[in-house]
C-alpha cells in the first residue's frame, strides 16, 4: 500500500485508470467508419491533439533530450529535421487527403488506380514501416518498466502488448483518439512543468550554454560511477558545435531529407487526416499538431541542455550523476525531473513517458489493423461483410498484431530506438511519399508507376540502412534519404512516364480531392 | 471525349494514354495551380532556411558558431528557436492564405450560379415571347447589375 503512494506509481495507475476509463465509455464501434476513423467526428482541437500524441512518441520524449545532453549541437539538428514533416504534410497532403476521405493508406493508393496489386504492395508497406515503428517503442516501453519498476524486459513487452490489444481493440480509433489527445498534454505538461522548474531553478538557456561551451577538462564527481574510476573528460567547445553526429555538410541534408519527408509517409499520421469532418478541419488540426510538437521540441532541446549543465556542475546528487552517467540517453529527462523536482516531478514524467509509448503504440495499431482487416481480409477473402464483421475482424487484426509485435519487441533487445525509428522514416519517406505527392498533385502517375515506386522505395531504403557497411564510406549514411528519396520519386516518375497509361477518370478523382468543399 | 466518372473502388479501370487525357475543366485546373502555387512558394521559402542551417554550419563555421548573446550561437538559435516558429508559421500563413482563396472561389462560384440563373430566366422569357418589353429590359439590367 505504501508503494502505491509512491508518486511514480502513482500517476502510472491514474494514467491507466483513465485509459481504462475512456476505453470503457467508447467501446461501442457499431460500424466500420466508427472503428477505423471514428466515424469521422472529432473536432480540430481533439484531432490535432491526437496527431501530436501519434507523433511525438517515446523516443522523442525521452531520447531528443538524451541525444541533445550526449551530442550537443547534433542532437539539437536532429530535433530540428524532425519538426520539418508535420509542416510539409499540412502544406501538400492534409486537405486533400481528407477530402479523398478514405478509410485507410492502402485505400488511398488503390483507389486511385484502381488496382488491388497496388492495395497488396501498399499493405506490405504499411505492415513494415508499422513494424520498425513499434518494434522501439515497445523496446523503449520495456526499459522505463526495467528501469523505474525493476521489471525485466520480457514482461515489459508483454505488457505493454497487452494494454495495447485491450486499448485499441475495445475502443477503436473513437477510444485511441480521445486517449492520444489526453495523454499529449499529460507530457506536454511534464514538460512544461519541467522548463518552468529550470527556469525558476536559474538555469537560462544563454547563460547555461556559455557555461558548457566554455568548459573544458574533467567533470567533478564523476570518478564514483566510471569504469576506471577516473573523472568524465569533457570539451564543451566540441558539444557546441556540429560534427558528432554528422562528419559532412550531406550527412546533415541527408538527415533533414529523410527525416522531414518520412513523416509524408507514415501511415499512421496519414491515416489521422481521414478522422476529420472536413478537409478545413484537417488543416486546422495539422496547424494545431504543429505548434504542439514544435514547442515540444524546443523544450527537449532545452531540458538536453539543462541536464548537461546539471552534469558538469557535479553538485547533483549522487543518484541523479549516476543515472546521467550510467543511465543513457533514455535517462536523461527522468534524471532531470528528479534534479528539478524530486520524485513528484519523476512520478509524473514516468507517467508521461508510459503516455508516449500508448499513443504513438495506439496510432500503429489501428494503421495496422486497418491494413489487415479492411485492406486484405475484407477486400479479398468475403466481399459481402456486414460492417459488424468488419469490426469483429479488426479486434482480431489487433489480437494478432499484438502478438506478432510483441515477438517482434522481443527480437530486437539490444537493437538501436534511433536507428529502427531512422528505418521506418527512411521507408516512409521513399515509398509513400512519392505516392502520395505525385498522386495527388500529378495526373500523369500510373499504376506501374506507383508499385515500382513502393518496391524499389522500400528494397533501396532496406539495402541502404541494413548493408551500408558493403558500400563505399561516402554512401554510408545513418539516415540516407538523399539516395532513397530521390530514387523513389524519380522511379515512380519514369515509370509512370513511359508506362503512359493513366486511369481514365484522373480528371474526375483530381476534381474531388482539390475542389473547395463549399463550392461542391 | 466524355469524362469518366470517379467512383472510390480497386476495380479495375480503363485506363487512357496521357497524351490523350482531355484537359482538366477550367475550376478545377485553376484549384490546383492556386493550392499548389500557395504551397510551393511557402516550401521553398521554408527548404532555403532548413538548408542553410546546415549549410552555414558547414561552409561558415565561424559566423554560425560566433556567439549571438550568452553562449547562445547563431546556429543554435536558428536551430532550436527559429526553426521551432518558422514551422507553425509557415503551417499557419498556408492555413490562412488557403482560406481566403477558398472564399473567394466561394464568392466567385455563387455569383457565377446567379449569372447563370438570370440569363436563363431571360432566355426563357424571350423564347416564350409572352412577356412584355418592359419586363424583359427589367431583366437584363438586373443582369447587367450582377455582372
Amino acid at each position: 500500500m505504501q508503494a502505491l503512494l509512491d508518486p511514480k506509481y502513482l500517476f502510472t495507475f491514474l494514467l491507466l485508470g483513465t485509459i481504462v476509463y475512456i476505453t470503457y465509455l467508447s467501446k461501442r464501434n457499431e460500424s466500420a467508419s466508427d472503428f477505423f476513423v471514428g466515424g469521422r467526428n472529432f473536432g480540430w482541437f481533439t484531432n490535432g491533439s491526437a496527431i501530436g500524441g501519434d507523433y511525438l512518441s517515446a523516443a522523442t520524449f525521452l531520447g531528443l533530450a538524451g541525444l541533445t545532453f550526449a551530442i550537443g549541437y547534433d542532437g539539437a539538428f536532429y530535433t530540428f529535421s524532425f519538426t520539418i514533416g508535420l509542416t510539409l504534410l499540412a502544406l501538400f497532403i492534409a486537405g486533400p487527403l481528407r477530402r479523398f476521405g478514405a478509410f485507410t493508406v492502402a485505400d488511398f493508393v488503390a483507389y486511385r488506380f484502381h488496382s488491388k496489386r497496388a492495395r497488396i504492395v501498399a499493405v506490405i508497406v504499411v505492415l513494415a514501416i508499422s513494424g520498425f515503428y513499434a518494434a522501439p517503442q515497445l523496446l523503449g516501453a520495456a526499459q522505463i518498466l526495467s528501469m523505474f519498476f525493476g521489471t525485466s524486459y520480457e514482461f515489459g513487452i508483454i505488457f505493454t502488448s497487452v494494454v495495447m490489444i485491450f486499448y485499441v481493440g475495445i475502443g477503436g480509433m473513437k477510444g485511441t483518439t480521445i486517449n492520444q489527445a489526453l495523454e499529449l498534454w499529460i507530457r506536454f505538461i511534464a514538460f512544461i512543468v519541467m522548463v518552468a522548474a529550470a527556469i525558476y531553478g536559474g538555469f537560462h538557456y544563454e547563460r547555461i550554454l556559455s557555461v558548457i561551451s566554455e568548459f573544458s577538462g574533467t567533470v567533478l564527481n564523476t570518478g564514483a560511477y566510471t569504469t576506471d574510476g577516473k573523472d568524465v573528460v569533457f570539451n564543451g567547445e566540441t558539444w557546441s558545435k556540429t560534427s558528432a553526429f554528422n562528419p559532412n555538410f550531406w550527412h546533415s541534408a541527408s538527415m533533414l531529407i529523410g527525416l522531414s519527408l518520412g513523416t509524408l509517409g507514415l501511415p499512421h499520421i496519414l491515416l489521422r487526416f481521414y478522422t476529420n469532418p472536413d478537409a478545413k478541419s484537417a488543416r486546422k488540426s495539422a496547424v494545431l499538431a504543429i505548434g504542439i510538437a514544435s514547442l515540444f521540441f524546443a523544450c527537449a532541446i532545452y531540458l538536453g541542455v539543462v541536464g548537461r549543465a546539471i552534469y558538469l556542475s557535479g553538485n547533483a546528487s549522487p543518484e541523479v550523476m549516476q543515472n546521467l552517467i550510467t543511465g543513457g540517453d533514455n535517462m536523461v529527462i527522468p534524471s532531470i525531473a528528479t534534479a528539478l523536482g524530486g520524485k513528484w516531478l519523476l512520478g509524473f514524467v514516468i507517467a508521461g513517458a508510459f503516455a508516449a509509448v500508448f499513443s504513438n503504440l495506439s496510432g500503429l495499431f489501428i494503421a495496422s489493423s486497418g491494413a489487415i482487416a479492411h485492406d486484405l481480409y475484407a477486400k479479398f477473402t468475403k466481399k459481402e461483410l456486414t460492417e459488424k464483421n468488419r469490426v469483429v475482424a479488426a479486434k482480431l487484426a489487433i489480437v494478432f498484431l499484438g502478438v506478432f509485435y510483441g515477438v517482434l519487441g522481443l527480437f530486437v533487445k539490444d537493437a538501436s530506438i534511433g536507428h529502427l525509428v531512422a528505418l521506418a522514416f527512411t521507408v516512409g519517406a521513399s515509398t509513400f511519399a512519392p505516392i502520395f505527392v505525385l498522386g495527388i498533385w500529378w495526373r500523369g502517375i500510373t499504376e506501374k508507376g506507383a508499385i515500382a515506386g513502393l518496391i524499389v522505395g522500400f528494397v533501396v531504403s532496406m539495402f541502404m540502412i541494413f548493408f551500408s557497411s558493403i558500400l563505399p564510406v561516402a554512401l554510408q549514411f545513418r539516415v540516407p534519404g538523399i539516395i532513397t528519396v530521390p530514387v523513389g520519386f524519380l522511379t515512380v516518375y519514369i515509370v509512370s512516364l513511359l508506362d503512359g497509361k493513366v486511369p481514365a477518370d484522373v480528371n474526375a478523382f483530381m476534381r474531388k480531392v482539390h475542389s473547395s468543399e463549399e463550392s461542391v | 471525349m466524355e469524362e469518366k466518372k470517379y467512383v472510390m473502388t480497386d476495380e479495375p479501370c480503363e485506363t487512357i494514354d496521357i497524351k490523350k487525357l482531355p484537359k482538366l475543366d477550367k475550376k478545377t485546373s485553376y484549384s490546383i495551380r492556386t493550392e499548389l502555387s500557395t504551397g510551393l512558394s511557402l516550401a521553398i521559402v521554408y527548404f532555403i532556411f532548413i538548408f542553410s542551417v546546415p549549410a552555414i554550419n558547414w561552409f561558415r563555421p565561424d559566423w554560425a558558431f560566433a556567439k549571438m548573446f550568452g553562449g547562445m550561437s547563431y546556429s543554435w538559435f536558428l536551430t532550436t528557436i527559429v526553426a521551432m516558429a518558422m514551422a507553425f508559421i509557415i503551417a499557419y500563413l498556408h492555413t490562412k492564405l488557403y482560406e481566403r482563396w477558398e472564399r473567394k472561389s466561394l464568392e466567385m462560384s455563387r455569383m457565377e450560379k446567379k449569372e447563370n440563373m438570370v440569363s436563363e430566366q431571360t432566355s426563357q422569357v424571350k423564347t416564350k415571347g409572352a412577356t412584355s418589353s418592359v419586363q424583359a429590359s427589367f431583366l437584363e439590367s438586373k443582369e447587367e447589375t450582377l455582372l
